[in-house]
Parts: C-alpha cells; structure tokens; sequence
C-alpha cells in the first residue's frame, strides 16, 4: 500500500474510463474536501456494487438475484431477444417503453484493436439460449440485433448472424439511417448511403 | 515539424476512445500533420456533430485545431471522403485484417512526423481490403511497405553481414540485424528458403490490390511466421488484431464454429 493515500486515490480513479490524472486528482480533493461520511457512503456503495451484482442467468444484464427484473416479468415476450452490447443499452431501450419481449447483453462488441474477441463477449450463452440448450428460458422465435450502427457494432451483429442462422431462429437488425426530425440536406454521406441502401417497401 | 494552429488534411481514425459525458479522443492518422490526438466533442451524442464519419475505415477531410506543448487537438469537422468501413463491417474476418492494417501503421508511425507516403499506404490498403476478399498476400505486403515507408524495411537482396548479392539458395534470416544472411556468413537466427525471399521480394514491390494469392501455402505460412517476428521485434510486442485474427480463424471452441467467422473465404487465404 501507497504512503500518500491522495496520491493512491488519484492512481486508481485515473484507471476510470474518461479519467485522466488531472480530473483524477480534482475528484480526490473533492472527496477529500468532503464529509467523512461522504467518503465512507462512497465506498460502502463501490464495496456493495461489487458483492451484490452479477450476471442474469438468462440475459447476462446485470442484477443482483439470479434473474434480472425483464428475466422475472410474466408479461414479457421471452421469445424476443433483443442482442445489446451493454447493460446502459437495455436502460437506454427500457427507457422508450416500447419493446415488449427480453434482453440479452454481450457486455462488449468484437473489437480486434482492442483485442476483444468472441470469447470475451456473452455469445456462448445467446447460443446455449437460442439452440433450446438453457433450460431457464424458452427458444426464442426472434433475436434483433441492437448493437450500434458503427463498423463494430455491425461487424458483431454480422458475426452473430452468422452463428444464429444455422440454429433456426429468425435473425434481424434495428433499423439505420436519417434520424427522425433530422434534415437530408444535412446528414452526412455515410447516414444517407446506409439510409438508402436499408430502404423499405412502404406497405 | 512547425505547424500552422489550425489545418485541414485528409484524415483516418486509426483509435477512439469515450471521454467523458459525450466526448470522444481519436487517434488520426493524417497526410499533412501525421499522428494527431484529437478530441472531438459530442462525438457521441445521437445528433452528433461529425453524423457517421468518426468511425474507423472512413476517409475524410479534418478540419483540426492543434494543440501546443503535446496538449490534445480539437476536431471542428470531419467530411467524409471514402467509406471503406461498410464494406469491411461486412466481414469479420476483413474488420480483423483491417484493424491490424491500422494497428500495425498507428504503431509503426514516427511521432511528430508527416508521412504522406504512409498514409497513402494505409488508404490503398483498406481500399484493397473493401473491394477484395482479404488475403495473407495483401498482409504481407502491406507489412513490408509500412516498413519500407518508415525505414525499417528488412534487407533482402544482400547479406545484412557481407553485402554479398543473396542468391535463390537456402539463406537464413536474422530480426535484430534486419535481414537476410547468406550460408557463408550464417547460419543464424531464421531459416529462409528461397522460395520465401523471392516471395517477400515480390510482395515488397508489388502493388497491394494484386498482392493477393502467388505463393504455395507452405511458403504463405513461412512469410506469416517471418514477418510476425520482424513486426513484433519492431513493436515491441505483439499486435493485439492479430491474435483476433488468430482467435477467430484457428480456434475452433465449442459453440463457435470457425465458418462463423467468414464463411466465404477460403482457409488459406484466411490465415494470419
């Protein structure tokens, strides 16, 4: 252990995703600043973070029973899989109250530059799910591919597809294109192209 | 390298990293100013400033004003140019081939240096890459011009110890000296058939859109071996798309099956 506990705090909150040292150190005066209660509520609430959650059984999105609170719904389409990268997607979803059936999360998209690949991600229990091999949930009849449209996100998505078509299941992939409220004249020609290219029939 | 405080150069992401509530740190490889560090505010936002061009394999003009005293630049535009990442996205195998392509020019980049010559290389490169199956051919070549662009390139016409003309016998091959080393002065280090110099000799000249294919698959194999020692000696490590590439084409975990990962190319054209 550090002789200088601020100089410990900075090492480790610098270790944070979109923290340098100097925000680093400006949050380390800041607890230190603060109520001694504050810093303990802190730490209590990182300890407990740690040794309460873990990963659905079904859909691997955080929690801290077994099954996630959608897993535990009656109501919910289990046959529905939506296939996200991480649990702030099934919020940001959840938050639109408009998708009725499950979850799963890959915690992560394939990412060769930063050396992650398909076993570092949830795709052996998506899988198990969708092969009838999980005996906590149904086969799924559909799986949406919801990962974001970036060359990362359709690369896993493409990769997944190619894993879930031999098994049966109805495999599709959110909508891309110009955002709703958005201008064509603005959109950029990447957006246009995709837009086109995933055009629809109107019905 | 003195530099104007802002420029607009053609410009690829070769890194993103979130930052922040919104914002995202590239690494860009540029034609007129080199490597940049760059932060691009509300890159994430769904309205976003920069729509869909922040992402890799995109082609496109920045518009950057630069830091002073190694500060991070600022990206005020990025108009995209060429969209080589859809066509890459389609492929994991190609978005494997692709990433070690900018893993492997990011890394080798001098600091503070324009490299017209290797950025023109990168862009050929994943040119290439979208409009043709991915190929060890395309890989090997692209290894040694990135070398060849920054002076690392290994000698292979004459004996790194004699200077003596190589001929097309057995010869072996040292890393650390940076090249072939003929039988009277070796042997030493790596043994180099004939057939293997010939080949890197080839491919080192060769322009990357036919780099694809030639040599037998025993030679493919002893080109792959050499030259992930010659970049990992380079580096000072190994690059992390390649073991993805390793991960995705040989391992064969259960539940995973290998045609997953790029069913329409052909298993020696697949190799690392």
């Amino acid at each position: 252990m550090s002789a200088d506990p601020l100089n410990r705090l900075v090492q480790e909150l610098a270790k944070l995703p979109g923290i340098g040292e100097r925000t680093a150190a400006r949050l380390a005066f800041h607890i230190l600043r603060a109520p001694a209660s504050y810093a303990q509520q802190l730490a209590a609430a990182i300890t407990e973070l740690k040794a309460r959650l873990s990963e659905c059984e079904v859909c691997c999105m955080l929690t801290e029973g077994q099954r996630c609170r959608v897993c535990r719904e009656p109501r919910r389409d289990a046959t529905l899989v939506m296939v996200v990268a991480t649990p702030q997607d099934v919020l940001a979803i959840e938050r639109t109250a408009s998708y009725s059936g499950t979850y799963h999360v890959l915690h992560g998209l394939l990412s060769p530059l930063d050396g992650v690949g398909p076993d570092a991600l949830r795709i052996r229990a998506l899988l198990a799910r969708c092969g009838g091999g999980a005996e906590a949930s149904p086969r799924p009849r559909e799986v949406i591919l919801a990962t974001s449209p970036s060359v990362e996100g359709d690369a896993t998505a493409l990769y997944l597809g190619r894993l879930l078509r031999p098994l049966g299941v109805r495999t599709t992939r959110i909508a891309s294109g110009v955002p709703i409220g958005g201008e064509i004249e603005f959109a950029d020609g990447v957006t246009l192209h995709r837009a086109i290219e995933d055009r629809r029939e109107l019905t | 390298m003195t530099l104007p405080t802002a420029v607009t150069t053609a410009a690829l992401v070769s890194r993103s990293v979130d930052y922040g509530e919104a914002d995202r740190v590239l690494t860009l490889l540029t034609r007129d100013v080199g490597k940049v560090a760059a932060l691009a505010r509300g890159a994430r936002r769904s309205r976003r400033r920069f729509g869909a061009a922040l992402d890799l394999f995109v082609v496109g003009r920045a518009a950057l004003r630069l830091g002073r005293d190694g500060r991070l630049a600022t990206l005020e535009r990025f108009d995209p140019t060429d969209d080589y990442g859809t066509s890459i996205a389609r492929d994991v195998i190609k978005l494997a081939h692709g990433s070690y392509l900018l893993e492997l020019a990011r890394e080798l980049w001098p600091a503070d240096q324009r490299e017209p010559e290797l950025f023109a290389l990168v862009v050929d490169g994943l040119a290439t890459l979208a409009s043709q199956r991915p190929s060890a051919g395309l890989l090997r070549a692209f290894e040694l011009q990135v070398l060849r662009a920054v002076g690392l390139v290994p000698c292979l016409d004459r004996c790194v110890r004699c200077g003596a003309a190589a001929g097309n016998a057995a010869l072996s091959f040292s890393v650390a000296e940076g090249g072939v080393v003929c039988s009277p002065c070796g042997p030493t280090g790596w043994s180099l058939s004939g057939a293997a110099q010939q080949a890197l000799l080839a491919l080192r000249d060769r322009p990357l859109m036919d780099a694809a294919g030639g040599a037998p698959a025993g030679v493919q194999r002893e080109l792959r071996d050499l030259m992930l020692l010659v970049v990992q000696h380079h580096l000072g490590r190994r690059p992390r798309a390649l073991d993805f590439l390793i991960e995705l084409t040989e391992a064969t975990a259960p539940g995973l099956p290998p045609a997953a990962a790029g069913a329409t190319t052909p298993p020696v054209e697949r190799e690392a």
